[in-house]
C-alpha cells in the first residue's frame, strides 16, 4: 500500500454515505442479532440487494459491520434473558445468565462488549495484514482436519457437564442423534423422518435452540412467577459497563487467545461462529485459574465465546476475499454483495482494486470499534430490559420466540420445533440435564459424520495413516489426546500423593 | 374488578379484529383479464443469499416493471427445494403463485423412490428459463499425474480418483456417474456440503478433481488458480472462451444446472400467457442480464414449452442413470 | 420414611425407549445410512442403563435418609409444579393449530392477552400497550424491513 493508495482509501472512507452506511449497519446489525430468529446470514441476505445502487465501498462496509454487530448483538439477550440471539451466542448465555441472577448483569454486559470489540478488531488487523498466509493455511483444512475439529469440540462437553457428567454425555448424544435427523448426504437416504418431508432437511438448528434456551427458560420462570421466586432488576445491577482494570487483567490472556482461536476457525469454510464461539469457550475455561466459577457466572467464560464469535466473522472473509471461498454462510451471501459491485475475489482484488479493497478492511475494523462505543453507551439502555416486569417479558419473549422461527425459513413446521423443544428442554432441565450438550452435538454430528465419510474416501486405503500423514491432522490429534488424557493423570498423581501421604 | 377487565380485554379483541380485517380485505374474484391485479408471490425453495435467491431478487424488479404490480420473493426451505416445490404444486393455480424450479434437483427429489414424493412434472406448468450454468471439469495447476482431459480420463481407468461433488443425486454427481459409465473411469466422488468446501478441498490438495458449476469457479479461473478441463455443455461458455467443451474432447458427456420458472398445472392458459410475456421481457432485460453476468449468471430465456422439454430431457438422463444411482 | 423412587430412574427409562424407537427406525435403512445413527444408539442406551442404574442407587441413598446433589435446575417433578407450563403449552399447541387459520397478527394478539392473563396482569392498558407494541415491532421490522410473509389467515 503505497501512499497514493492511503489517500485514496481514506477518500472512501470519509465519504458521507460510508459513514451513514457504518453507522446504520451497527446499530441495526446489534439489534438484528439481539432477536432471536433474525440470523446475521439473512439480514445480511436481504440487504445485499439495497448495496446494488450504494458506492462498493459503502454498501460492503454495511455489510460487513451488520455481521460483527449481529454477532455482538446475540450476546445482550443470551446475558440478559438467556434467550442466545444466534447460534454463536448460546455458549456465553451459560455464564452470562448466571451473572444477571447474581445482579452483575452490567459487568456481563461491559465484558461482552469489550471481548466482542477486541476480537472483531483483531480478526480485522489479520485481514488486513495476514490474508494471503491465513488463506493458505485454511486450504490446509479438509475433512479429515474437519472430523478431528468436530471431536475435540465434543470433548468440550465434558467440561459444559458441571453437575452430573453422565447426564452431560447422555445430552451431547441425544445432540447427535437429532444431527442424524434428515436426509444422508452420503447416501441420499431419509433417516428417522418418520415420513415428514419437513424433516427431511433436518431439525432446524435455530428453532431447536430458541425452544433449548428461551422457551425452557419462558417455563421455568412461569413456574417461578406462581411462586414469585428470583427476580433481578437494573437497580441492583447497575454499576460500571466498561469492564474493570482488574477485570480486563483477568480476561485479557482468555481474549487474546480465543480471538486468535476465532479467527483460524473463521478461515476454515466448513466451520462457522457457533463452532468458533464454543472452542473459544472451552479454551478459556481449559487456561483458567478458576475453573470452578464456569457456568456459574465467569466473566472469563463470556469473554471466551464472545472474544471467538467476533474473531471468525474477520477470520471467514480472509478466504472469501482472497480465493472467492466463504468461511461462513454470512460471508458466502456477503460474496454476492462483492460480485455484484463488480469486485471479483482473488489476487486483483488487492491490486487493481486495491484502494476499494483496503478501505471494506478498514471499515470493517472501524465498524468493530464503533460497535464497542455503541455497546457501552447502548448498555444502560439494553439493561432496562431486566426493569420490564416479568409477567410482561413472558409474553414478550414468547411471540419473539414464534416469529423468530417462523422467518427463519418461513415455516410453521418450525415453530412446532421450536416449542416441542421448548418442554422438552424443560423437562431435561428439570431432571439435572443440561441442554448445551444438545445444541453442541447438533452442530458437531453432521460435521463429524460427514467428513468422516469425506475422509474415508479420500484416503483410500489406510485412514490412519492418511490422518498421521497429515500435519494438522496431527497436531488435533495430540490436542483431543491431552484434552482426555490429562484429567485421568492427574487423577491418578494425587491418587498416588494421597497414598503417598498416608 | 376481575369482570370489569376480561370485558376490557374482549373489547380490544374485537376492535384489533375488525380493523385488521379491514385492512386485509381482499377482492377474489379476477378473472384472467385483469390477471394481475395484486402482488404475486415468488416461492424460491432455496434459503435467502443462495444462487437461486440472488437470482430471483435481482429480477424481481423488472418482472414488477413488467407485471405492473408488485412480486414478493418468499423463501420455503428444505427437503432439497422439495418444501418449496410442494407448496407450489399445491397453490391456487391462480397465477398469483408461482415458483423458481432447479434442475437437475428437482427431478432427482421425485425419482430417489426413498423418498416417496407424490408429484413430479406433469404437476407444473413451465413459464420460462432463466439460467443456465453448466458443470465444468478441473484441476490443479500443479497437478503432475494428468495435465489435460485425456490423460485424466486415462489416468482414471486405471486408477481411482476422487472428485467434489454435492451429494448423492446432484448434478455434480451425475457428472461423475456419467464419466464413469461413458468412459470406464474409476471416479469416486466426494460429497461436500457445498461449493465452497468442494473448492477449497482442490486447491489444498486434498481432492483430485473439482467438479463444479462455471459460475462457482470464475474467480478461481481469472485467477489461474485451477485449470479448468471442459465444460459440460453443447457450447462453449461466453464466461471462458478458451476452454473446449468435453464433447470436443471426445468425452460425450452434459450436465447443466439450470433455473426457470413454473406455475401449478392447472393455470388458466390466458394468465400463464400473461406471465410468460412478463418473464420474457424481464429475462432479457439488458440491465438485468448485465447484472447476472457480473456474478457469473449465465442468463438464457427460453420460453416456457421449450423450458419444459428441457426438463423432460434432464428427466431422461436422470432416469438413465437411476441404476447407478441405486433407485430401481 | 421415604417411599419414592428416584427421578432419575425414570428419566432413564423414557430414554431408552426413545433410544428403542429410534433404533427400530434404522432397521430400514441400509448400512451404510444406519451406521453412524447406530453408533450414537448403542452410546446412548449404554448412558440410560447407566442413568436408571444411578438412579436405583441415589433411590437406596435417599431412602437411607442421605443427602443426594443436585444440579442447577434439577427438581423432584411434580404436577403442582409443571401445572402452569404444561397449561401454557397447551395454549402454544391451540395458537398454532389456529395460527395458519386465522392469521398472525390477530391469533398473536388472543395469544398475549391470554398470557398476560394467565399471569394476572389486570391492568387493561398494559394490555393494550403490549399488543399494539409488540405488533407494531414485529409488522415494521419482519414485515416492512425484512419482507417475511407472515402466516395470512381469513383475517389479515
Amino acid at each position: 500500500m503505497d501512499s497514493s493508495m492511503i489517500s485514496m482509501v481514506i477518500e472512501q472512507l470519509l465519504s458521507f454515505q460510508t459513514i451513514i452506511a457504518l453507522v446504520i449497519g451497527v446499530v441495526g446489525g446489534i439489534a438484528i442479532g439481539a432477536l432471536p430468529g433474525l440470523s446475521t446470514t439473512m439480514a445480511i441476505a436481504l440487504l445485499v440487494p439495497i448495496t446494488f445502487s450504494m458506492e462498493p465501498v459503502a454498501g460492503l462496509v454495511m455489510l460487513t459491520a451488520i455481521y460483527t454487530s449481529a454477532t455482538y448483538g446475540g450476546s445482550i439477550a443470551s446475558i440478559l434473558l438467556h434467550t442466545p440471539g444466534t447460534p454463536a451466542a448460546a455458549a456465553t448465555a451459560l455464564d452470562g445468565y448466571q451473572l444477571t441472577l447474581k445482579g452483575k448483569a452490567s459487568t456481563a454486559i461491559g465484558v461482552a462488549t469489550f471481548s466482542s470489540m477486541v476480537g472483531g478488531f483483531i480478526s480485522g488487523i489479520a485481514l488486513l495484514f495476514l490474508a494471503p498466509p491465513l488463506a493458505q493455511l485454511s486450504l490446509m483444512f479438509s475433512a479429515p482436519e474437519y472430523l478431528l475439529l468436530a471431536i475435540f469440540g465434543l470433548t468440550i462437553i465434558g467440561s459444559l457437564s458441571s453437575g452430573s457428567m453422565l447426564k452431560g454425555l447422555a445430552s451431547g448424544a441425544i445432540g447427535l442423534l437429532i444431527g442424524t435427523i434428515g436426509i444422508d448426504i452420503i447416501t441420499g437416504f431419509p433417516r428417522f423422518t418418520f415420513g415428514s418431508m419437513s424433516l427431511e432437511s433436518g431439525i432446524a438448528l435455530i428453532p431447536a435452540l430458541i425452544g433449548l434456551f428461551s422457551l425452557s427458560q419462558v417455563f421455568i420462570l412461569i413456574e417461578n412467577q406462581v411462586k414469585s421466586g428470583k427476580k433481578v432488576n437494573a437497580k441492583q445491577a447497575s454499576g460500571k459497563f466498561f469492564p474493570s482494570k482488574s477485570i480486563i487483567k483477568r480476561i485479557t490472556p482468555t481474549v487474546l487467545r480465543s480471538s486468535g482461536l476465532g479467527v483460524i476457525v473463521g478461515i476454515m469454510p466448513g466451520a462457522g461462529g457457533d463452532v468458533g464461539s464454543w472452542v473459544g469457550y472451552n479454551e478459556a475455561k481449559r487456561f483458567s485459574k478458576r475453573k470452578e466459577e464456569f457456568g456459574k457466572g465467569s466473566v472469563e467464560g463470556v469473554a471466551g465465546s464472545e472474544s471467538a464469535n467476533n474473531a471468525v466473522t474477520g477470520g471467514a472473509i480472509i478466504p472469501m476475499m482472497t480465493l472467492g471461498i466463504p468461511g461462513s454462510s454470512a460471508t458466502a451471501v456477503l460474496l454476492g454483495g462483492l460480485m455484484i459491485q463488480g469486485l471479483v475475489p482473488g489476487s486483483e482484488l488487492f491490486t487493481t482494486n486495491g484502494h476499494l479493497s483496503y478501505a471494506i478492511i478498514i471499515g470493517f475494523i472501524i465498524a468493530n470499534i464503533l460497535m464497542g462505543i455503541v455497546g457501552f453507551i447502548g448498555a444502560k439502555y439494553f439493561i432496562k430490559v431486566l426493569d420490564v416486569p416479568q409477567n410482561l417479558i413472558i409474553a414478550i419473549i414468547i411471540t419473539i420466540c414464534m416469529v423468530g422461527s417462523y422467518a427463519i425459513n418461513n415455516s410453521i413446521f418450525d415453530i412446532w420445533v421450536m416449542v416441542f423443544f421448548g418442554i422438552f428442554g424443560y423437562f431435561l432441565r428439570k431432571a439435572g440435564f443440561s441442554t448445551a450438550p444438545i445444541i453442541l452435538g447438533m452442530i458437531l454430528g453432521p460435521i463429524a459424520e460427514r467428513s468422516l465419510g469425506q475422509a474415508l474416501v479420500m484416503s483410500q486405503d489406510n485412514f490412519f495413516v492418511y490422518l498421521l500423514s497429515r500435519p494438522i491432522s496431527v497436531i488435533f490429534i495430540v490436542l483431543i489426546l491431552l484434552t482426555i488424557l490429562t484429567p485421568l493423570i492427574m487423577k491418578l498423581i494425587r491418587n498416588r500423593k494421597k497414598e503417598a501421604v498416608s | 374488578m376481575k369482570k370489569k377487565s376480561l370485558f376490557f380485554v374482549t373489547v380490544i379483541l374485537l376492535v384489533s379484529m375488525l380493523v385488521l380485517a379491514a385492512c386485509g380485505s381482499s377482492s377474489d374474484d379476477n378473472a384472467a383479464e385483469n390477471f394481475p391485479d395484486k402482488p404475486v408471490t415468488l416461492i424460491v425453495p432455496w434459503s435467502a443469499g443462495g444462487g437461486t435467491d440472488t437470482g430471483a431478487r435481482l429480477l424481481q424488479p423488472y418482472l414488477e416493471d413488467e407485471l405492473g404490480v408488485s412480486v414478493t420473493v418468499v423463501n420455503k426451505t428444505g427437503a432439497g427445494g422439495w418444501i418449496g416445490w410442494n407448496d407450489l404444486a399445491n397453490a391456487d393455480p391462480d397465477g398469483y403463485t408461482i415458483g423458481l424450479a432447479n434442475s437437475p434437483h428437482i427431478i432427482t427429489g421425485y425419482i430417489n423412490p426413498t423418498l416417496n414424493r407424490d408429484k413430479d412434472l406433469d404437476d407444473f406448468i413451465g413459464l420460462g428459463m432463466h439460467v443456465v450454468d453448466p458443470d465444468t471439469v478441473s484441476i490443479r495447476p500443479d497437478e503432475d499425474r494428468f495435465t489435460n482431459l485425456d490423460e485424466l480420463i486415462e489416468y482414471a481407468q486405471n486408477n481411482e480418483v476422487t472428485v467434489t461433488s454435492t451429494g448423492e443425486g446432484t448434478d455434480e454427481h451425475l457428472v461423475i456417474l456419467n464419466l464413469n459409465k461413458e468412459m470406464g473411469t474409476n471416479f469416486v466422488p466426494v460429497h461436500f456440503d457445498g461449493a465452497a468446501e468442494s473448492r477449497s478441498s482442490v486447491l489444498g490438495g486434498h481432492v483430485d478433481v473439482l467438479v463444479a458449476n462455471l459460475g462457482e469457479i470464475l474467480s478461481l479461473y481469472h485467477d489461474g488458480d485451477i485449470e479448468v478441463l471442459g465444460v459440460a455443455a453443447q457450447e462453449r461458455s461466453s464466461f471462458m472462451e478458451d476452454v473446449p467443451t468435453l464433447a470436443e474432447q471426445g468425452v460425450e458427456v452434459y450436465q447443466e444446472s439450470s433455473r426457470g420458472f413454473l406455475a401449478p398445472a392447472g393455470t388458466d392458459p390466458e394468465v400463464v400467457q400473461i406471465l410468460e410475456e412478463a418473464l420474457e421481457k424481464a429475462i432479457n432485460n439488458e440491465e438485468h442480464i448485465e447484472k447476472m453476468t457480473e456474478l457469473g449468471f449465465g442468463v438464457r430465456y427460453e420460453t416456457g414449452e421449450d423450458y419444459m422439454s428441457i426438463l423432460k430431457d434432464d428427466e431422461q438422463v436422470v432416469i438413465d442413470l437411476k441404476e447407478l444411482l441405486g433407485w430401481e | 420414611m421415604n417411599k419414592s423412587i428416584h427421578q432419575d430412574v425414570y428419566s432413564g427409562i423414557v430414554l431408552l425407549l426413545i433410544t428403542a424407537i429410534f433404533y427400530w427406525q434404522t432397521f430400514d435403512l441400509p448400512d451404510r445410512a444406519a451406521l453412524f445413527p447406530e453408533f450414537i444408539l448403542y452410546v446412548l442406551m449404554f448412558f440410560s442403563v447407566a442413568i436408571i442404574v444411578n438412579g436405583i442407587r441415589k433411590t437406596k441413598k435417599e431412602r437411607d435418609g442421605e443427602e443426594v446433589a443436585q444440579t442447577d435446575d434439577e427438581e423432584r417433578v411434580t404436577l403442582s409444579k409443571i401445572k402452569m407450563p404444561l397449561l401454557m403449552l397447551s395454549i402454544l399447541v391451540v395458537y398454532l393449530i389456529v395460527l395458519d387459520i386465522v392469521g398472525f397478527f390477530v391469533t398473536t394478539s388472543l395469544l398475549i392477552a391470554l398470557i398476560l392473563y394467565i399471569l394476572k396482569v389486570r391492568k387493561p392498558l398494559t394490555y393494550i400497550l403490549t399488543i399494539v407494541g409488540v405488533g407494531l415491532f414485529i409488522y415494521v421490522l419482519f414485515v416492512y424491513f425484512l419482507n417475511v410473509n407472515l402466516p395470512q389467515g381469513i383475517l389479515f
